[in-house]
């Protein structure tokens, strides 16, 4: 009687569609843009069904590696903030080498030199400020308003465990000569709030914080909907967070995998991105309205071979200086 | 000779027994074994890490510090409530005693959403002060530890109120008259009769608060997260997701796991153990007709204070977090000229998830409760009238999984299937795993309700039918079924509505293309959407509030609020 249930209620539930015409990808990308991209990559190809786990990056790689020990990945591609975890993915062997069609249109900067991974999107961490509150000389410029007492309890910071863009801009700011550890002993002190990327954003548009580090195009999109926020470039330099796309050596489908790959780097994909007010990677593809060429932006020094190494240390530091 | 025949109840005993092995005792004993043997090998490791550090001690300090505030809150608040509904003339009694239940059925991380947009530091009181006096700095600032005990407050009473209002209701009055016949005054009468008679009563309903309040996760994630206040089952929730940053992560949350589960039992020893000793007979079994007491001048100020509580609780929460799922885009003031629908349509129509996640909450309110009577229903009868020792086990084991932290079970499933078993068979990343650990976690109030109505089943009656022939298959049918069938359905309902708003163990076992209704409404908040989330919130509760109404007209309000 029981088992007859439970075979009925499978049956009913139509379970195991077939796998072959699942892509399956693991994201740290915000919804919207997934949903976005779902709707734009099942469009153009038409038989394959695309499937998102979105969350912070942290809990992707922790899903990520957690199947990966059990023997049962279920990730075709990963698409996450913290571009210096793809060097330790590929040294273990999880990821899978793919010349993709459109490699060769990708600035060798935004590429790994194997091709185990692409740039999908450039994001940059910038300073957010709430427009109603914040005007003339009290808008931010440098990363050090952050520690300004003015602006007590009413700042807003990630921590690099939630986000990957985070955890890179934390990298630069702590090798920085002129921030280093003292500068988030310094923020935390003055009453940092600690949220998503997103979250801090959320908050600085209600007046809960006055200023956040945040990503720029998520500032971009809120404004555009009508929400009281602007931002900032530290005259210190933004901090360039690539957020990269790879294929998962053992995920179910490689081939499905390849397709999605092509398509988030193809004219098509990077426009639909840059229709979301993300920075493509493609010179080919116009930069979305508002945004200054990259090429003249100051950005902050990113030391990826550190960051790769100290991932776990930075993190446990970050928490442990802000419990 | 004697053929010895196979019992069919024997068959489905055993058959019980294997389900309740892979359901409870696999995933339970994986979480052990993951404990004290970190790395293939018995070893105390895990908790000398923990031990170790300072934040896991303040995170303990937390969980029992907020718990306990919150349960003395909520069980004060509640039993007053349950004594006015109960026992006074007070006006709109029969209106309250429906109102004041009703906060039960909006999850506790709604509720979190909702006081944080009401009285957070960007609320609405907030805003509207902040823009009277056109200034940045907030009135006042609620988060952390006492944001979570208000809330805890507000979604905790109603418990409490229902425990002692049923106490109240099956109460013996006798002892209340001749208190006040021979000349106590109403105060008097209450602090000295009606009190010390009930305390046991009030005891329980503390005990259940403090269960509830210390396993749960919606609050503490929504209103300490953000600050990095963290109680034991957010640190847990936290240390599963930091499995990339520390290796043995996995073994650290079990151990952890195991010692939030100690802590709840200790406690609910102890007070049991305390509450025993002081048991009166106040409850007669027939409904008597209570003296009212007349509140006189007090009248008024009382029901004004119910009538704050109902709006404090039901009315400013909801009317927020509409509000909130209205406005345009987050951060304009919420005014008619930024109102749309948008945030409906996006998470109605274009939010994959949220779809996704409204249809499996359905799925699970339905399969999980009816799996889970079936199941119980079995152990009941193993355990009840076979009196075998396997049934009785089984009625302990079935209980586990309600006993211990939902946190703590979640884990369990995730290590016990986040690998292949039996070849390449496994429910780890799939709807099925949600299925199982609900029906698992759900499988007590099957047990217990079924079993209620068995104990006071006869044998006899069975016998009875044996003897004039009728075959088991046909006394279980005719005879059993339908003297069970009023437990066997409120047992279903009182698993369907919890299912419908399940978060805790959804928000560890979710996998994409498997969210349920909790899981997209807690994501979206988490990610900052905050609009969207509150849009989906109000589909959330108003589906909840829909299927109390069904259970209610369909039970004749024997189940739900």
């Amino acid at each position: 009687m029981l088992s007859a249930t439970v075979v009925m209620l499978m049956l009913l539930c139509g379970v195991g569609a077939s796998a072959a015409s699942n892509v399956t990808l693991y994201t740290s990308v915000p919804q919207p843009i997934v949903d976005a991209i779902i709707i734009a990559f099942e469009a153009a190809n038409p038989g394959l069904k695309l499937q998102a786990y979105r969350a912070s990056t942290s809990n992707v790689l922790a899903k990520l590696m957690a199947e990966h020990e059990g023997g049962r990945v279920t990730a075709d591609v990963i698409w996450v903030a913290d571009a210096a975890v793809y060097e330790n993915l590929k040294d273990q062997g999880i990821l899978q080498r793919y010349e993709s069609t459109h490699a060769k249109l990708i600035p060798a900067v935004y590429k790994d030199a194997d091709l185990y991974y692409y740039h999908a999107r450039l994001t940059n961490v910038v300073i957010g400020y709430n427009t109603r509150f914040i005007k003339g000389d009290l808008i931010p410029t440098s990363w050090h308003d952050l520690a300004n007492p003015k602006f007590r309890n009413k700042i807003g910071l990630s921590t690099p465990e939630r986000s990957g863009a985070f955890l890179v801009a934390a990298s630069a700011l702590v090798n920085h000569p002129e921030f280093g550890w003292s500068f988030f002993e310094k923020t935390h002190a003055n009453g940092a709030v600690y949220d998503s990327n997103n979250g801090v954003l959320q908050k600085v548009a209600t007046g809960e914080l006055l200023l956040g580090v945040v990503l720029d195009f998520q500032v971009r999109e809120m404004k555009e909907q009508g929400s009281p926020v602007d931002y900032v470039w530290p005259k210190e330099g933004a901090v360039l967070a690539p957020s990269p796309v790879a294929i998962l050596a053992k995920g179910p489908n490689q081939a499905g995998a390849r397709t999605l790959v092509d398509f988030l780097l193809s004219k098509e994909g990077q426009s639909k991105l840059a229709e979301l007010s993300v920075i493509p990677v493609r010179a080919d593809v116009p930069a979305p309205q508002g945004v200054s060429s990259l090429q003249d932006a100051v950005h902050m020094k990113v030391d990826w071979a550190w960051t790769a190494a100290n991932q776990a240390t930075l993190i446990q530091r970050f928490n442990a200086l802000t419990q | 000779m004697k053929r010895r025949v196979l019992q069919p109840t024997s068959v489905l005993i055993c058959l019980a027994g294997i389900t309740v092995a892979i359901l409870v005792v696999y995933p339970l004993s994986s979480l052990m074994l993951k404990a004290f043997m970190p790395a293939g090998r018995l070893s105390l490791d895990s908790f000398r890490e923990i031990f170790s550090a300072r934040e896991n001690y303040v995170a303990f300090y937390r969980s029992m510090f907020v718990s306990s505030v919150a349960t003395v809150t909520s069980t004060v608040l509640g039993a007053f409530l349950a004594w006015v509904v109960c026992r006074t003339d007070v006006p709109g009694r029969r209106f309250f005693k429906t109102a004041l239940a009703v906060p039960l059925l909006i999850p506790p991380f709604i509720s979190a959403m909702a006081w944080l947009q009401l009285v957070g530091p960007a609320g609405y009181v907030n805003s509207i002060y902040m823009a009277v006096r056109n200034t940045w700095d907030p009135l006042f600032v609620i988060y952390g530890p006492w944001a979570i005990i208000l809330v805890m407050t507000v979604s905790g009473y109603p418990l409490a109120y229902l425990v002692v209002r049923g106490g109240l209701e099956r109460m013996n009055p006798e002892m209340e008259e001749a208190a006040q016949i021979s000349g106590a005054s109403v105060f008097k009468v209450m602090r000295d009769v009606t009190l010390p008679m009930m305390a046991p009563t009030i005891g329980s309903a503390a005990l259940l608060v403090f269960g509830s309040k210390l396993e749960n996760f919606g609050v503490p994630a929504v209103m300490g997260m953000p600050k990095n206040y963290f109680v034991m089952t957010t640190k847990i929730y936290k240390l599963i997701h930091q499995s990339f940053v520390i290796p043995n992560a996995l073994s650290l949350a079990a151990a952890m796991s195991i010692l939030l589960t100690v802590a709840a039992s200790v406690v609910l020893l102890v007070t049991r153990r305390y509450l025993g000793r002081r048991q009166y007979t106040v409850i007669s079994g027939k409904n008597v007709q209570p003296n009212i007491v007349r509140l006189g001048r007090s009248r008024r100020p009382v029901a004004a204070f119910c009538w704050l509580i109902v709006i404090t609780t039901v009315v400013l929460p909801l009317a927020a977090i509409v509000l909130t799922s209205l406005t345009k885009a987050y951060g304009l003031p919420p005014v008619p000229q930024n109102w749309s629908l948008r945030n409906f349509r996006y998470v109605l129509f274009e939010l994959s998830t949220a779809r996704r996640g409204l249809r499996n909450s359905l799925m699970l309110a339905v399969v999980s409760p009816t799996v889970a009577l079936i199941l119980g229903s079995l152990i009941a009868y193993g355990s009840v009238k076979t009196k075998s020792r396997l049934g009785q086990a089984l009625d302990v084991i079935a209980n586990m999984p309600y006993s211990v932290p939902g946190t703590v079970f979640a884990l369990g499933m995730i290590l016990a299937w986040n690998k292949t078993v039996f070849g390449s068979l496994s429910i780890y990343n799939t709807f099925w795993i949600l299925g199982v650990a609900y029906v698992a976690r759900y499988l007590a109030y099957g047990v217990r309700n079924v079993g209620a109505s068995l104990e006071q089943l006869d044998a006899s009656l069975e016998e009875a039918a044996r003897i004039s022939g009728a075959s088991w298959k046909w006394s279980f049918r005719d005879i059993v079924i339908p003297l069970v069938k009023p437990g066997l359905v409120a047992g279903w309902f009182l698993v369907f509505l919890p299912s419908l708003r399940e978060l805790t163990i959804s928000a560890l076992l979710w996998s994409p293309g498997n969210e349920t209704l909790g899981v997209a409404v807690y994501n979206l908040h988490e990610g900052g959407n905050i609009t969207a989330s509150s849009a989906l919130a109000v589909v959330m509760v108003a589906a909840v509030f829909t299927a109390n109404w069904v259970v209610k007209r369909l039970t004749k309000g024997q189940v739900g609020y």
